[in-house]
């Protein structure tokens, strides 16, 4: 009986173990992989994220210097920031927070100017 | 007079997280005869394996299984190394005995907290299940996810561990363990729990060896086999001796459970402590060509892949063979004769992985 | 039967493999089931032209893998009386190659894990892919 009186004393005295979760929530670890984000200006579209994406999420138009994502696609897995030299892919440790539509995500770039292309 | 009834015993039912359904041949309360009905989750897998890059299949294998998917990686990416011929850095080892252990320790827990659930002790489910929480908290700050952590990529790990998160797992595991010894002997001395485990289930040592069980089902029926004793990644390095019980019933699988809990801890310990430096990844040359068996110990037991590649990006053949694959047939054995209040207990005492199952 | 698995020195391979006609496997498995191997599982290969069947067992943590060459069309007698544990393996094997096994105990008709809309076993490869390198 002593032993249980000390967990009796304990549990009444201890915070619970659950948080009330969309009133507080919880810091993001610093290494957790949330989500994955386009810094587009560096993209060079070489697709080398495309070609390692395991799950087909990521699609590159060279031509028309487009980069498509689908985040509900994506398994966070981070292939693509490990491919990537440009440092345009990069992984956030905040979570996609849930949706009712599976939206796709457009980068686009403008083409670059060159000086003698000026009129 | 015994009446024949039979009985859905799933494909939904509360004790069974996942859809397989024993159809149960019942004379009175008695169970005769069971048939498992399989193929609700079938996915595909080893096909998709021979269709993707080689190198992004480590994806998706650890999507066999939520629960064992460190395993899973671990194995598939020690069978393509061999087919590459390269080796992964000493450190990159030490980090994978790490997160297969952690990986084992929630997978034991989790079930420790199912079979408490099983008898209906909810609130103990609940606490074994808050201490499991500081192991998923572990593995997110390390690794980045909680449950299909993706650390190991062929050639070595893709993450690395600060000494800052070194002292962090440490805590968290002396945390854990004191807790665990805390709840422990609720589950494992209660009356209820041993009227309820006891001598339910037996399988005697020669019949586990002939039903091909393996991993903690078959080290509770006496047989001292785990499959890091043949000292993959670091596990020969930081010596290891199986745990074993001798009574084969469902009370001793706890057992083994439980005591695996502990010294998995210990593992983790050792090997953060022997930790070396350097680097944590060799590049990967080539394509795989030829053939390669690799057997890890995963939470349920014995995991097989058998890779064939044949000098292309794509396997010719990738055979995975789970855990569960070898224990579901010893149900067909361990059920008939028992009471029927007993088939969740026994079914749940071979921690039964659907997903791996069927892949 | 007995041309099957070679070995290329320099690829990596299995080791212990025994080459057994598809006329002594049963004997040979009760043989293994004697000495108190436990059996694992068993393994299709379909090279383009015929299955190779690997049966794996294991003693003392130490492999022994039986290897069986046959026709696509030809039966191969179950090990489910010796073993009965292999029916998973082998009604596996059923559905995914439409593999013939003889005398199963356990028997799902080649829908165990697939389901009656599939018109043909998925995991064989078509004739038009036989690359013929036989690994």
């Amino acid at each position: 009986m002593p032993k249980m009186l000390a967990t009796v004393v304990d549990n009444l005295v201890s915070r619970p173990a659950t948080r009330p979760h969309p009133y507080q929530r919880r810091e993001a670890f610093v290494r957790a992989r949330g989500r994955i984000i386009f810094d587009i200006s560096r993209c060079v579209f070489c697709g080398a994220c495309a070609l390692r994406c395991p799950a087909g999420a990521i699609r590159v138009n060279r031509a028309e210097r487009e980069l498509v994502f689908m985040p509900f696609q994506c398994i966070v897995c981070g292939a693509c920031v490990e491919g990537c030299r440009r440092g345009c892919a990069q992984i956030i440790p905040q979570y996609h927070s849930p949706a009712y539509s599976k939206p796709e995500e457009y980068y686009r770039a403008p083409l670059p100017v060159r000086e003698d292309d000026q009129l | 007079m015994a009446v024949k009834t039979v009985l859905p015993f799933g494909p939904q039912h509360p004790v069974l997280p996942e859809p397989i359904q024993l159809r149960i041949t019942l004379e009175d309360e008695s169970i005769g005869q069971v048939l498992p009905a399989l193929g609700y989750v079938h996915r595909g897998i080893e096909k998709a394996g021979e269709k993707n890059d080689y190198p992004l299949n480590v994806f998706l294998v650890e999507r066999i299984c939520g629960i064992c998917s460190a395993t899973h990686g671990l194995a598939y990416c020690l069978a393509i190394e061999k087919l590459l011929g390269i080796e992964p850095p000493p450190r990159a080892n030490y980090l994978r005995v790490v997160w297969a252990e952690l990986h084992r320790l929630h997978s034991h827990l989790l079930w420790l907290g199912l079979l408490a659930d099983a008898f209906g002790f909810e609130s103990l489910f609940m606490q074994i299940w808050r201490i499991r929480e500081t192991v998923m908290d572990v593995l997110e700050q390390t690794a980045g996810n909680r449950v299909i952590i993706s650390v190991c990529s062929i050639g070595g790990v893709r993450r690395d561990l600060s000494e800052q998160q070194i002292e962090q797992t440490m805590n968290a595991l002396a945390d854990c363990e004191r807790q665990l010894k805390a709840i422990l002997p609720a589950i494992l001395e209660d009356y209820t729990v041993k009227k309820r485990t006891v001598g339910k289930g037996v399988l005697p040592t020669e019949k586990a060896i002939r039903l091909g069980v393996v991993g903690p089902t078959l080290r509770a029926s006496g047989v001292a086999q785990d499959l890091r004793m043949t000292g993959y990644a670091a596990y020969g390095e930081l010596g290891f001796e199986p745990v074993v019980e001798q009574a084969g019933d469902c009370y001793a699988r706890a057992v083994v459970r439980a005591r695996e809990c502990f010294q998995t801890i210990d593992l983790i310990r050792r090997a953060l402590e022997r930790l070396p430096e350097g680097d944590i990844q060799t590049k990967p040359r080539g394509n795989p060509n030829g053939k390669a068996i690799v057997r890890v110990e995963a939470p349920r037991g014995e995991l097989m892949y058998f890779v064939v590649g044949n000098g292309t990006k794509n396997l010719e053949r990738m055979r995975v063979r789970t855990p569960t694959l070898a224990n579901a047939p010893a149900l067909l054995e361990m059920l008939p004769g028992a009471e029927f209040a007993d088939v969740p207990v026994i079914t749940l005492s071979i921690d039964p992985c659907i997903s791996c199952t069927e892949r | 039967m007995g041309e099957a698995h070679t070995i290329h020195a320099e690829l990596p391979d299995i080791e212990n493999v025994q080459v057994v006609p598809k006329e002594q496997l049963l004997e040979r498995v009760a043989q293994l089931a004697e000495q108190g191997h436990r059996f694992i599982t068993t393994t299709c290969i379909d090279n383009g032209e015929r299955f190779e069947v690997y049966y794996h067992f294991d003693r003392q943590l130490a492999m022994t893998h039986l290897q069986v060459t046959i026709d696509r069309d030809a039966p191969l007698p179950s090990i489910t009386p010796i073993y009965f544990c292999a029916f998973v393996a082998e009604n596996e094997m059923k559905d995914l190659f439409g593999l013939r096994i003889d005398g199963l105990m356990v028997d799902y008709q080649g829908r165990m894990l697939v389901s009656d809309e599939l018109p043909t076993p998925p995991m064989r490869k078509s004739d038009a892919r036989r690359n013929g390198d036989g690994s």
